[in-house]
């Protein structure tokens, strides 16, 4: 069997009365895997954890099958780490910052030069690479700060909110930037976030925690299969919402409620067109107004509906 | 200039597959990276002009010496004198530049990207600390050589003469390393307490401050422990080190016992280093 990515077992950071990872116990395959979940979820701890820049209270964790407290040394050569905030000095240009970085992580002189130019290329940073970092947009230090996380091409990244402070467009580069690292570069990749609607769309695993505890892991495609959901929305306020819902719930589909629209079930597969023609069905016989069907495309979001406020649907898709 | 537009061009990913070194190659590149960034090296112009002032300000004695030795014909001053003099240019520079190599990793947050690295917390206090000593020893040490030529040019005319200079320019050389070591071991360790780059210097030119006035307000006591007190300014310090160690004399008959000089800085070295690699295994990151 594969060594799995990412290994832990009760792991347990706490920081006085603060419990940042409570007993949390996952094992991660390699892929590129979203850490999601709300702010204060203990993301960033475990990534920090995972480095070994923190020493976790209990528990263990392996990266790559090696323990992050006793191989802390080689886990950190086979990883490269983007922070969730500014790392970057102003008064050196990024072809000095980040060879001098690949340097550090072990590479000779020449090979850092080389591996420099490439990956600072392959962020899409060019003549501006000679300037100063102070003058950068925060676009480009993003880029730059993936730059020295590749540079030594490392087995693993572990990237902490890779699109902190971007621009949509911006967001969009990144996050096709993770996407090829993970899928052409052969890298793993762990990305966390708290945009879900960024992980779902370049991560092939999910992994959930919430206050410091596992709350789910599993595919991207196990999530979509297993929750695929029709909105359905009319006219006429609660009562017909209401109306709808018992007459469905009825008919044997399950209906709940998500503010005006009703949410029923579909099943996977070539059956969810009789659930289409059900409810075209409930809707014709009460001659109710219907304003909106659509299709979601999975329940991600409900997960953290007890933790946020509930977030509408064009924001997971932009 | 545009922002880039995000186009990437698919030229094609290429991995590693050379050789890897571990930490020593790392604290060298930490090192080096160091001095250059202490000389200004690889930073705009601006970074640049303190220390390059500094250094040639530490050339301007030696020069007019040896323009009043090609003059008169003897020589003017001794070698190991000359830090002592320079005190001040020296302590300027070390309280500038000790925090551009640490207070200015901590004030941009750059240090999770070295400790996520295959380096210990120590190399890189260590790699940081050499490169600081080395600058030090540089300054003093390339006028002395500047002085050393200097002299056998203009006043050296015998064997026995480019003995005695060589030997002097020796004694100097090692006057410098002592410089070099004690006070950059003191700065660093004061340097790296802070992330603000403007209070991390007022701290070190305060602790040169706060010794002095206290050495010498304890220094006007009669007894012995008048005669200690000495030993609490780095450069006064320094300079009864040099005396004893390199002459094997005692200072202006008011230090102490001869060892005390040594024994003082040896415990300032250990605890600036102590202090230092504390700092470092406990800094967050």
């Amino acid at each position: 069997m594969q060594v799995p990515l990412i290994e832990t077992a009760a792991l347990t950071k706490r920081y006085g009365q603060v419990i940042a990872l409570d007993a949390l116990t996952v094992t991660i395959e390699p892929g590129i895997v979203g850490l999601v979940g709300a702010n204060g979820a203990g993301k960033s701890t475990l990534v920090k954890v995972l480095l070994g820049l923190l020493e976790p209270t209990s528990g263990t964790a392996k990266v790559l099958g090696l323990d992050t407290r006793t191989d802390a040394e080689q886990v950190r050569s086979l990883v490269g780490y983007m922070p969730e905030h500014d790392c970057l000095p102003p008064d050196v240009s990024a072809t000095e910052f980040v060879g001098h970085l690949g340097r550090v992580a072990g590479l000779p002189k020449s090979a850092a030069r080389e591996r420099t130019a490439d990956v600072l290329r392959h962020v899409g940073l060019y003549e501006e690479r000679y300037r100063p970092i102070g003058g950068y947009s925060t676009g480009m230090k993003q880029r730059v700060k993936l730059a020295q996380a590749l540079v030594h091409d490392p087995a693993l990244l572990l990237l902490d909110e890779p699109t902190n402070g971007l621009d949509p467009a911006g967001r969009d580069d990144m996050l096709a930037l993770v996407h090829r690292t993970g899928t052409e570069f052969g890298m793993a990749v762990l990305v966390a976030s708290h945009l879900l609607g960024e992980l779902e769309r370049i991560c092939d695993h999910l992994v959930v925690v919430e206050a410091g505890q596992l709350r789910a892991s599993d595919s991207i495609a196990a999530y979509t299969r297993t929750q695929q959901l029709l909105a359905v929305e009319v006219d006429g306020g609660e009562p017909a919402r209401d109306v709808l819902r018992t007459r469905l719930q009825s008919a044997g589909l399950v209906a709940d409620t998500d503010g005006r629209a009703l949410l029923v079930t579909l099943p996977p597969g070539d059956s969810s067109a009789a659930v289409y023609d059900a409810v075209r069905d409930a809707i014709a016989d009460l001659e109710l107004p219907l304003v909106r069907l659509q299709q979601r495309r999975h329940r991600l979001a409900d997960m953290f509906r007890d933790e946020q406020p509930p977030t509408s649907e064009e924001h997971f898709d932009g | 200039m545009a922002e880039p537009t995000g186009v990437i061009y698919d030229i094609g990913y290429q991995g590693y597959e050379g050789p890897r070194f571990g930490r020593r190659n790392a604290a060298l590149a930490l090192y080096v990276h160091g001095l250059r960034g202490v000389f200004g090296l690889g930073r705009p112009a601006k970074s640049k002009v303190l220390p390059w002032l500094v250094a040639a300000i530490m050339f301007i004695p030696m020069i007019v010496l040896i323009a009043v030795m090609s003059r008169t014909g003897t020589q003017v001053e001794r070698y190991d004198f000359y830090p002592f003099q320079l005190q001040a240019v020296l302590a300027v520079f070390l309280a500038a530049q000790a925090p551009e190599l640490l207070s200015r990793d901590q004030r941009y947050h750059v240090l999770p990207l070295y400790f996520s690295r295959p380096i210990a917390r120590s190399d890189y206090a260590f790699a940081k600390l050499a490169a600081m000593v080395t600058a030090l020893f540089a300054l003093v040490t390339v006028p002395l050589l500047v002085y050393y030529l200097g002299s056998i040019a203009t006043i050296s005319h015998s064997a026995s003469d480019f003995r005695h200079q060589s030997v002097q320019f020796a004694v100097g050389v090692a006057n410098a390393a002592l410089h070099a070591v004690v006070l950059g071991v003191l700065g660093m360790a004061i340097a790296a307490f802070s992330s603000r780059r403007a209070f991390a210097t007022a701290s070190v030119i305060g602790v040169y401050l706060i010794t002095a006035a206290v050495s010498g307000t304890l220094g006007a006591l009669p007894g012995t422990g008048g005669r200690y007190a000495q030993l609490l300014a780095p450069f006064q310090l320094l300079d009864g080190l040099r005396v004893w160690l390199l002459h094997g004399k005692v200072l202006h008959n008011l230090a102490p016992t001869m060892p005390s000089y040594g024994v003082a800085a040896l415990r300032v070295v250990a605890l600036g280093i102590f202090v230092l690699l504390h700092r470092y295994n406990r800094i967050a990151t």
